[in-house]
């Protein structure tokens, strides 16, 4: 199922950085990576993923390095501490946030 | 002609308003677009379609451009290229000054030091040190002004870098000729008289930047001819000397 592009603007980056919290990646791997991972749900306009992945690497959020592989000279990013502890909060915020969107649309209440 | 993809970057980059970032960008989204067109050929899309698709992927040119553009701010951009160069150009100056004031003398002493120096014979005399080897043989002996002049020849060579106290080391040398102790030396154009030049001060510090081995002489002034002079080392407790013996010769 394809979903609303605004539901994932807000999520993307913290998406991006569980990524890389495991191996550090190239952005054509992140993209397949995240389409595989979602059963294509998310499915990012390719060409978008690099002003992320440039705002993250200025706020130092992830490193860059080069590496050739396949004969080809590719950017590798790698998430920091910094990132990581960035990627905590986050989650926090989204457990706290999906939790209080389903007890609105579920009728949940807390009185 | 340019390419569909090379129009597409293009119109990227041209959002880009810091242009020292386009080429990284450009050959970035390169080479995302060739890593999507080889996925598609592998599941036999002819070229021009893989080649088609993969353009269709990356999205809108205007809007990836806006949103690099947003990330790599000129100001920034420039403040940070402008800092770069002008911390290179202050570690170029540092090391001109430092290489121009102490390198250049050094690299000139050390020449002339190796160029100058000459093995020390068989009888001389010899002490190893913490930070320094060191031979002693008699020289000359003249008289001048009523008294004599004993020249000890000196050969020294020190380790390079200085092993002792991080490159620093002062010997304090007491000169003595088989009469007593002196009161009167010279070194090179540096002497001393009275009371205080009981000591022969040798600075390893200045030394430590390189010269290796060196030849210098000692002039001491006696009262009359010596038998021999020798130094010691009396403050640190050591019980070596360094002595030149002119009886022989005599």
């Amino acid at each position: 199922m394809k979903i609303d592009k605004s539901l994932m603007s807000g999520s993307t980056m913290m998406l991006i950085l569980s990524l890389l919290a495991k191996e550090e990646m190239y952005g054509y791997q992140m993209i397949t990576e995240l389409a595989r991972r979602s059963n294509k749900t998310f499915e990012l306009k390719e060409g978008t993923l690099y002003p992320i992945l440039h705002g993250l690497e200025a706020e130092r959020l992830v490193s860059v390095r080069e590496k050739k592989a396949d004969g080809r000279v590719r950017k590798y990013y790698r998430i920091t501490k910094k990132g990581l502890k960035t990627l905590d909060t986050k989650k926090e915020e989204w457990g706290v946030f999906t939790e209080q969107v389903n007890a609105v649309i579920h009728g949940a209440s807390l009185a | 002609m340019r390419d569909d993809f090379q129009i597409w970057v293009d119109a990227v980059c041209e959002q880009v308003r810091f242009w020292p970032d386009r080429k990284g960008i450009e050959k970035e989204l390169r080479v995302h677009y060739e890593d999507r067109c080889r996925d598609l050929e592998r599941l036999h899309y002819e070229r021009p379609l893989a080649a088609q698709r993969s353009l269709e992927a990356m999205g809108n040119a205007q809007e990836v451009g806006r949103a690099l553009d947003r990330v790599h701010k000129p100001w920034l951009g420039w403040l940070w290229e402008v800092s770069r160069c002008l911390a290179l150009a202050l570690t170029v100056l540092a090391l001109s000054a430092n290489f121009l004031t102490i390198g250049l003398p050094t690299l000139a002493e050390r020449t002339r030091g190796e160029l100058a120096w000459e093995e020390p014979p068989e009888s001389a005399s010899r002490v190893e040190l913490e930070h320094a080897t060191i031979w002693a043989a008699p020289g000359d002996l003249r008289e001048q002004d009523g008294k004599t002049v004993a020249e000890v020849r000196l050969w020294i060579k020190m380790r390079d870098p200085l092993a002792a106290n991080g490159g620093v080391g002062t010997l304090f040398f007491t000169w003595r000729d088989d009469k007593g102790e002196l009161s009167r030396w010279e070194f090179d154009s540096f002497s001393r008289t009275g009371p205080e030049s009981r000591y022969w001060t040798y600075n390893a510090e200045a030394s430590s930047t390189g010269w290796t081995r060196f030849r210098q002489t000692v002039k001491l002034v006696l009262d009359g001819p010596p038998r021999w002079a020798e130094a010691s080392y009396p403050l640190s407790g050591g019980d070596w000397t360094l002595q030149g013996k002119w009886e022989e010769a005599l």
